[in-house]
């Protein structure tokens, strides 16, 4: 799949089919994840894979914004010691959220090349899935992943048009002369 | 721990969540966590002991978890999935308590 085709079909999945994920699907989204951008080259990602039913469940009770029943959920945590040691305040505070989402990125669209669906999950009680995932102090949940094969094809939200977003030199300039695409 | 008490705490640590998560969320996701709770709990209903099955309201959470998503893609929009969910509701009720 084309990149520009993958960015442009990808949907957010709410209702997923029981079947698993393949292992070496898996292991393919989360290199993905690992070839994104950071800043400074931190790389202060970390996946939990979260395959165990009974994880899975606790996971779900405590993330109200996880929809359907995902085989898989992959915790995207970023490690805060590790940002401030090596990026500083900067990195730590902000940087390694923004890097994080970089990677959830980069693991949505292979998840999407490879045939799986996806959705990005950011409403989960972060105290909560602390303590399901045995994460140390230094270890931030930032985005929860739900993977698994869609069960649903929804249709594409709207999108903002280019001429509201978009700009040339100056805040306020239009980029498009005469319109452009709506 | 009795299935009854894992199905209750199950639906209280929904609400938990939800209720500290609102604090810092758009203002229109207190109502989507509503209207998912309702989803939530015909879909947990089943396992407690006694609870007769209902195709009406397996029906109304197919309703909610189909119609919840429009909540980002505009107000209007949600709000007329809301209307549809009470005018559900209120028909349900009616039949219900003329039974």
């Amino acid at each position: 799949m084309e990149v520009l085709e993958a960015i442009r079909s990808r949907r957010s999945i709410r209702k997923f089919k029981p079947d698993p994920v393949p292992e070496k699907l898996l292991l393919e989204i989360l290199d993905a994840g690992r070839w994104a951008p950071s800043g400074g080259n931190i790389q202060p990602w970390l996946f939990i894979v979260v395959k165990d039913s009974k994880t899975l469940k606790l996971v779900k009770m405590f993330s109200p914004g996880l929809f359907g029943d995902p085989p898989v959920v992959v915790a995207i945590c970023s490690d805060r010691k590790r940002a401030r040691e090596v990026g500083g305040k900067l990195a730590e505070e902000y940087l390694s959220t923004v890097d994080c989402a970089m990677a959830a990125q980069n693991m949505m669209l292979a998840a999407h090349a490879l045939g799986l669906g996806s959705c990005i999950i950011k409403s989960f009680s972060a105290q909560a899935i602390r303590k399901v995932l045995k994460l140390p102090d230094h270890v931030e949940p930032e985005l929860l992943l739900s993977l698994g094969y869609p069960d649903e094809q929804p249709q594409p939200p709207p999108r903002r048009p280019l001429e509201d977003i978009a700009f040339l030199d100056q805040y306020g300039e239009p980029l498009l002369k005469g319109g452009g695409e709506g | 721990m009795s299935q009854v008490n894992k199905v209750f705490l199950e639906f209280i640590a929904f609400l938990a969540a939800s209720a500290r998560n609102c604090l810092d969320e758009p203002p229109l996701y207190g109502s989507l966590r509503l209207a998912d709770a309702i989803s939530r709990l015909i879909k947990l209903a089943p396992q407690i002991p006694g609870y007769v099955d209902d195709p009406s309201l397996r029906e109304l959470a197919d309703f909610i978890d189909k119609g919840k998503v429009t909540v980002m893609k505009s107000r209007e929009e949600y709000a007329k999935f809301l209307d549809q969910l009470v005018e559900k509701t209120a028909e349900l009720a009616m039949k219900s308590f003329s039974e």
